[in-house]
């Protein structure tokens, strides 16, 4: 029943866990990934570009200070700071002040929202509403991106992002993520995105899936998929890479953005990447992962890059 | 490492094998017990808390439930602080308690647990018994109406000239009061004294029973009360519902006591789906209540096995054997074990569904907890207590969500009104719901599951939409269906509750289960994009 798959080395649920997350990922180093505060503080520190954290809150009384905190900025985003698939986030795209200085509505993702909404969306955050466990998080405050020319044209509004999955600080398989109307300005698959597998030589689109069927042009914009090749390729890669260093993490998902202005920048890391990523590339992960953990773990990021670039292009 | 865990498994799952094969093939104890279902188990509770002072220095008749006719009775267990023996007393049998003189300790309480079985084909069979002892003495005894004050004489006399004429004979009197009674004197259950039935022409089952008791004595017709209960609910599907305490009369005709029933209205008939517990509910009426000794009567569970001939058979094979049997634990915790050793079978299938076929559900509770339910009720109470679940989560995202509440009231909120759910269904399926003593515990732990349960299905119909939730909730009824069907077999109840070294095996399949490293039949969708167009 199984046998193409197994000749094609597509990587099952089971096996990504059972021979991957579990034995390359130790429990301990989770915080790292699942907390994004701890991870910009990791960027921080480690000289990665990532979108400046604009307020942290920590509690339902701070929300009292939202008007001053946000009072410099016109746009940002609201992200939970342990949420997963993209679950819990909100894009302000403008900020309609009143007389005495406070804040009033906003343009959303979600639409037109009063204060009150937004009080209220970050409360369930705090509450806990969209984190991993169920338990109450933080909210973060971010720098809203903007998408860069290269890939705007392609895509439907929101923020496209590339996943670089790494195994043992090696790129071994990437995708480029296309909002869609569908998706609401999100980028993850099952909720309607395009994934776009992505050629580790050089870093064009090589294929393409929306709603788990090949499709070679985006649904909302017509721009055929193929002609789009992404900049700055190999510091993506060598960005992903560094992931691998600062977190410890064996078997990741690096989500990286490209913005208009700061180039690539590291959005987060995820401990238990989807699979979707092969349908995306037509390709399975098995035989690159087996390939890599003949490979030695200590080597610079610039020969992990090379390595991942010339045993991996697209078939 | 690899030998290791083979070893491993093989131990786990054929220990338990050997084991079984060792107790019914070397050994030839019988795979399960024999099983009956009309042999129920009652806890008769005596609470002599409120007894008087110069009572508790005396000794003390307790009126005691016997075997009679079509109903046989076993005195399991007798539970008291101070010393007892068995007496006859009160037309059958009673429990003589001694106190200590010297102490002052308070009597409490006294538990009988005792076992009851009917012959069930025989309901409704005239039932008549024979007197064997002094008839001189009994009739003496059941015509007295001393006890009588001389106004509620006078208006007997009255009633009962109106009824019955003289020269009519015994039988044809009790006719004309049985027809009176049941045509004319209305039921009504807060007429209680035979004066007030007098007057007002209506009664409760006692009531009644006393206004045919007095004609009858009036008439020099011997006649007593019996204190029966009423069960309800089916007995083949494992429980008996309430017992409902009530009363029927007797008279003494020739050689024979007939029974009269005023309640289903049958002529020298005993109710159908009675027991009969003291056959002189008058005196024990007096007695309880000159000593202020409340009694009650509930049914614990019905014993779906024959445990004890299996202990026994079990006992001569092996004392270790008899000893780690669960058909030595008390009747009541046997029958949470029942229960009890279900859900890791539960999980197991659990285990199956999600990584071997690939269905996703909400939480890994949920779908067991639910099945359980099913079980405890029938699947048409969980199908609707289900839905009802499901249209509070629905009430979460469309109304309360509206009010921007904080996360623990409104979590707080769904869970009364779990609750509320779970009352409703109560009392729309009474008949059929019967949350008996023996498993109380279960029925706490599930309401907390349950709200999760809702709140993690709200969040997944906000964040993935109606298509993604729709499916987990599909999964967590396939789950919850298949493990109900499974559950619902009488004979793997009876194989674990007999063998629960089989957990062994069950630790040991999910040991394979947790380590099978292929792929999951769902998965077979997801990537046939891949196949598809590499083969093109």
């Amino acid at each position: 029943m199984f046998k193409d798959f197994t000749q094609l080395g597509i990587l099952g649920i089971n096996r990504r866990i059972g021979e991957f997350i579990l034995p390359y990922n130790p429990r301990h180093l989770y915080p790292l990934v699942d907390n994004k505060i701890k991870t910009y503080q990791l960027c921080l520190e480690n000289g990665i570009p990532s979108p400046t954290h604009y307020w942290q809150v920590q509690s339902h009384g701070e929300l009292k200070e939202m008007s001053r905190h946000l009072s410099e900025h016109a746009s940002f985003a609201i992200k939970p700071c342990r949420g997963a698939m993209g679950n819990g986030i909100l894009i302000v795209n403008d900020v309609n002040w009143l007389d005495n200085g406070e804040l009033w509505s906003f343009k959303t993702s979600k639409g037109d929202l009063k204060k009150k909404d937004l009080e209220y969306f970050i409360s369930g955050i705090l509450s806990g509403m969209y984190s991993l466990s169920g338990l109450p998080d933080e909210a973060i405050i971010q720098e809203k991106l903007n998408s860069h020319s290269a890939i705007a044209r392609f895509s439907y509004r929101g923020i496209a992002d590339i996943r670089v999955i790494v195994f043992k600080g090696y790129p071994v398989m990437a995708m480029l993520r296309l909002p869609t109307s569908q998706s609401r300005g999100r980028a993850n698959l099952h909720q309607g995105a395009v994934g776009c597998g992505v050629d580790l030589a050089t870093g064009s689109v090589c294929h393409a899936i929306w709603q788990n069927r090949n499709i070679t042009t985006h649904p909302d914009t017509d721009e055929t998929l193929a002609t789009l090749k992404l900049p700055y390729w190999e510091e993506i890669l060598t960005m992903a890479v560094k992931c691998y260093e600062i977190t410890g993490m064996g078997y990741l998902g690096v989500d990286i953005v490209l913005d208009e202005e700061r180039g690539p920048l590291l959005l987060e890391v995820n401990a238990r990447p989807g699979l979707s990523i092969q349908t995306a590339n037509m390709a399975g992960l098995l035989p690159r992962l087996r390939l890599v953990k003949g490979q030695p773990e200590v080597l610079s990021p610039k020969k992990k890059v090379k390595f991942a670039m010339e045993n991996f292009p697209a078939s | 490492m690899k030998s290791f865990k083979t070893l491993l498994l093989t131990l786990l799952i054929l220990l338990p094998a050997a084991h079984i094969f060792y107790k019914v093939n070397i050994k030839k104890v019988s795979f399960i017990p024999k099983t009956s279902s009309n042999e129920w188990t009652v806890e008769i509770v005596y609470d002599l808390n409120l007894i008087s002072e110069d009572q508790k220095k005396r000794a003390l008749s307790l009126p005691l439930i016997s075997s009679w006719q079509n109903q046989k009775v076993e005195i399991k267990k007798i539970i008291s602080s101070h010393r007892y023996n068995l007496a006859p007393g009160f037309g059958s049998r009673a429990i003589e308690i001694v106190p200590d003189k010297d102490s002052n300790k308070e009597l409490g309480k006294l538990t009988v647990l005792a076992s009851l079985s009917k012959k069930i084909n025989s309901q409704g069979t005239q039932t008549r018994s024979k007197v064997y002892t002094d008839k001189d003495e009994i009739r003496r005894k059941y015509i007295n109406q001393d006890s009588l004050k001389e106004d509620v004489k006078i208006s007997l006399l009255n009633l009962n000239n109106q009824l019955v004429v003289q020269s009519d004979d015994s039988l044809e009197k009790i006719r004309k009061i049985y027809y009176y009674i049941t045509e004319e004197v209305l039921r009504n259950s807060s007429v209680d004294t035979l004066e007030e039935v007098l007057s007002l022409r209506e009664g409760s089952d006692w009531g009644r029973a006393q206004l045919l008791t007095q004609l009858a004595r009036l008439n020099k017709i011997p006649a007593r009360i019996n204190l029966a209960y009423k069960y309800s609910g089916e007995v083949y599907k494992g429980r008996m519902g309430d017992l409902k305490k009530s009363f029927f009369p007797e008279v003494l005709i020739g050689e024979y006591w007939y029974p009269i029933d005023i309640i289903t209205n049958n002529f020298m008939r005993v109710p159908e789906k009675h027991f009969i517990l003291y056959q002189d509910a008058e005196k024990v009426r007096k007695e309880l209540k000159n000593n202020h000794i409340q009694l009650t009567i509930a049914p614990i569970m019905v014993n779906k096995v024959d445990s004890k001939t299996y202990q026994k058979k079990l006992g001569t094979v092996s004392g270790l054997l008899s000893y780690l049997s669960l058909h030595s634990l008390p009747l009541n915790q046997q029958s949470s074990f029942y229960i009890i050793l279900l859900i890791p079978i539960g999980t197991l299938l659990l285990s199956f569904s999600r990584n071997i076929i690939g269905v996703n559900s909400f939480g890994i509770f949920t779908p067991i907890i639910l099945s359980l339910f099913f079980i405890e009720t029938s699947f048409l109470i969980g199908m609707a207590f289900f839905s009802l679940i499901v249209l509070i989560g629905f009430a979460q995202r469309f109304i309360l969500d509206k009010f921007y509440l904080l996360a623990v009231p409104r979590l707080s909120i769904l869970l009364t009104l779990v609750i509320m759910v779970y009352l409703l269904t109560s009392l729309i399926f009474s008949h059929e719901f019967s949350l008996s003593s023996d498993n109380a515990t279960l029925n706490y732990f599930p309401i907390v599951i349950i709200t999760i349960f809702i709140e993690r299905f709200s969040v997944t119909f906000i964040e993935e939409g109606f298509a993604s939730t729709l499916k987990t909730l599909m999964g967590t009824l396939f789950i919850t269906i298949l493990c109900y069907l499974i559950f619902r077999s009488e004979f793997l109840r009876l194989t674990l509750f007999n063998h629960p070294e089989i957990l062994l095996s069950v630790v040991g399949l999910n040991f394979i289960i947790g380590s099978y490293k292929g792929y999951r039949l769902t998965e077979l969708m997801r990537f046939q994009e891949i196949t598809k167009s590499r083969h093109v």
